[in-house]
């Protein structure tokens, strides 16, 4: 489909960012990181042309709004832009979109932005956006998808910035759809705060929800409890690592309880600090695994000596727990 | 009637003279009949709000153009149990929440292969090639009865195992519908089995399927008119009292069919794969089925080992007291969880153990 059939697109040139008015339904930039592109608008000024429209004397911003904004830190007066007429809105918006799709990847978050738009701005109905828009961000043609995306436009200002920011897709945001929308923003600032990588950040939610599910627990109460297993003089990673393996060992209390039984056994063995003795994954399968960490022939002959000397009732006691 | 509702039938042109698309128009009249293409077309549910769902009201009549049997290919580190598989039928009436086929097929609708000929032809090839036994079931993908007041596939089925005694045929259902069958003479090498549970996981995640009540019943009238039956407890579902929901259902089966009657038992507890927590969240919620602790082991989510134990224990001694002498066995565990549940492995067990023949 010629998305722009009918439209007629000028030269592109110089337009004074003043007379440029960022129009919000076709707005659907989340940046988590745009500072390479400040950093290069304020040094060479905006590259490409965004593109308007002509309005009342004015001109409404459709594509470029991060071109836009880097344009208006930098102070700059003017910037290029192509000024289209013509098409009907609801094609600019589509192609904003697929342009803005193919160059640099929309998030999660800007794609939920756009259908909400569609939506709301044009009157669109689901199984029209399905039809327009889904094909112009490379989406597949689904209602389900189209629910599960759209739900993520709804979300508080932590977890749409979350979102974003972690690189979410739908399949990964499903988790958030499980909580009530105060519980899920104080959840989205709480794992923001820790600054939990991708998949730590799901695994959270998928802990949190568990432990709603399982145990009766709020969010907060869980966060709580955890920000009290973490003194707060240590450092910003050592706390955050040590909340998040004790949320999932929360979230996991007989596997939790398991292996706390096993290292005990393993510490009663009194071994040699070479040695490290780990159950299998989730205690299942039928191997214990011992591992030497040496860097010298002298300490592995040691630690092998050790192992020579431990008990046999000792060792067996180990495999009581697989 | 089972009552399962059709909208719409969809026949590939090689499908066509099979009587079984006369069968389908008699037993859902008012349903559109329409062509479908021969290669995998898609459903055509994009567009629905629970594709699943709507798959299940549409019946796709096709060739199958790709193998008919297999055997279960079984996970590595667990314990088979021989088990083979026909792939007629796929996608299923009953709509179960832990159901694998939600997340499994692309096609959702429930596609039925008519070219009974070539399966038996198949058939005969996998004998030439095995010497022993072949204990082969239809329930993998489906339910082995969901339609068979409609189109009267068990006794096609059985017609063509009747003839073949080294195999012996499994029809496992969630159904009542075994009154076509209950009309022909029971035949030694089939086995009807029921799929049971718990009261409360029948009547809250298995829509669509009769209760346990009536499945009993059922097994009840098969054995009196002479077949041979088995259960399935699987999956067990750990949930609120389910101690003594699972003896509930033991202390029923025990009311009503003789231990000595039952052909096999076996226990499998619940488990999916991850990528299906989403789907059962959105059509079922999160407080149901996935309410316990999971882990991933080695890909599919299951109970953590220890409950899984208990869980397995629990059922099998509430089993082996209702139903003593009545073989049981686990279902997709590896051999700790036998050895901790029976106190051996399969093979180990002493030659006149119940269930050791199905591990030979
Ligand atoms: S009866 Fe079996 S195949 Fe049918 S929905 Fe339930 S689990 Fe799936």
């Amino acid at each position: 489909m010629n998305l722009l059939a009918g439209a007629r697109a000028m030269e592109a040139r110089p337009v004074t960012l003043a007379d440029i008015i960022p129009d919000p339904r076709f707005h659907c930039s989340f940046p988590h990181d745009i500072s390479a592109l400040d950093a290069s608008v304020a040094r060479r000024g905006v590259i490409n042309p965004v593109w308007l429209i002509p309005s009342d004397g004015k001109y409404d911003l459709i594509c470029g709004f991060r071109r836009y904004r880097a344009a208006t830190k930098a102070a700059q007066e003017k910037m290029p832009a192509l000024i289209l007429e013509g098409a009907d809105e609801y094609t600019l918006l589509l192609m904003q979109a697929e342009e803005n799709s193919h160059t640099r990847g929309l998030n999660l978050l800007e794609k939920a932005m756009l259908i909400r738009s569609a939506h709301a701005s044009f009157g669109k109905t689901p199984e029209q956006v399905i039809d327009t828009l889904f094909p112009a961000i490379g989406l597949e043609r689904s209602m389900v998808m189209y629910n599960a995306i759209s739900q993520v436009a709804e979300y508080g200002p932590y977890t749409q910035a979350l979102v974003a920011s972690s690189g979410m897709g739908a399949k990964q945001a499903a988790v958030l759809a499980q909580f009530e929308k105060e519980e899920r923003e104080l959840a989205a600032e709480w794992i923001t705060d820790h600054r939990l990588g991708l998949n730590q950040c799901v695994q959270a939610f998928e802990a949190l929800l568990d432990i709603r599910v399982n145990q009766g627990l709020s969010a907060s109460e869980v966060m709580d409890e955890m920000e009290k297993a973490a003194a707060q003089n240590w450092d910003a990673t050592r706390r955050t690592d040590v909340i998040f393996n004790t949320l999932i060992k929360k979230s996991k209390p007989a596997l939790a309880s398991m292996e706390y039984d096993f290292d005990d056994a393993v510490a009663a063995l009194t071994l040699p600090p070479q040695v490290r003795i780990r159950p299998p994954k989730n205690f299942e399968g039928r191997h214990i695994e011992l591992t030497i960490r040496a860097d010298r022939a002298e300490s592995m002959s040691a630690a092998i000596a050790a192992l020579g000397k431990v008990e046999r009732g000792g060792l067996e006691k180990l495999f009581k727990w697989i | 009637m089972s009552g399962y509702p059709i909208d719409r039938i969809a026949v590939t042109k090689e499908a066509g003279a099979s009587p079984l698309l006369q069968r389908a128009i008699a037993a859902w009249p008012g349903a559109e009949v329409e062509q479908a293409q021969a290669a995998p077309e898609g459903d055509g549910l994009a567009m629905a709000a629970d594709p699943v769902a709507q798959g299940k009201r549409t019946l796709v009549l096709v060739k199958n153009r790709g193998r008919f049997i297999r055997k279960c290919p079984g996970t590595m580190g667990l314990i088979c149990c021989n088990y083979w598989v026909i792939d007629l039928v796929e996608g299923c009436a009953i709509d179960c929440s832990y159901c694998v086929l939600q997340g499994y097929l692309t096609d959702r609708r429930i596609r039925l292969a008519v070219n009974f000929d070539d399966m038996e032809r198949e058939l005969d090839t996998e004998l030439a090639a095995t010497d022993g036994p072949i204990r082969l079931g239809t329930g993998e993908l489906s339910d082995s009865l969901m339609f068979d007041h409609e189109l009267g596939i068990s006794s096609m089925l059985i017609a063509m195992v009747r003839q073949r005694p080294r195999v012996t045929l499994e029809l496992k259902t969630k159904t009542v519908n075994i009154d076509s069958i209950l009309d022909t003479k029971p035949v030694e090498n089939v086995v009807i089995a029921w799929s049971l549970n718990a009261p409360a996981i029948a009547y809250g995640e298995e829509r669509g399927a009769a209760s346990i009540e009536q499945r009993i019943q059922a097994a009840s009238r098969a054995v009196a008119a002479g077949w041979k039956v088995a259960f399935h407890f699987d999956p067990l579902v750990i949930h609120d009292e389910w101690e003594a929901g699972y003896r509930q259902t033991a202390a029923l089966l025990a009311e009503a069919v003789d231990p000595a009657r039952v052909e096999w038992i076996s226990l499998g507890a619940l488990r999916f794969h991850p990528s299906m927590k989403d789907v059962i969240r959105r059509r079922f919620g999160a407080e149901g089925i996935l309410k316990g602790e999971f882990a991933l082991c080695p890909n599919k989510m299951r109970y953590a080992k220890p409950l899984r134990r208990r869980l397995f224990s629990t059922v099998k001694n509430a089993l082996q007291e209702a139903l003593p002498g009545a073989p049981l066995y686990l279902c997709m565990e590896g051999a700790e969880m036998w050895k901790a549940v029976f106190g051996a492995l399969p093979q180990a067990m002493p030659r006149n153990a119940p269930m050791k023949r199905l591990f030979a």
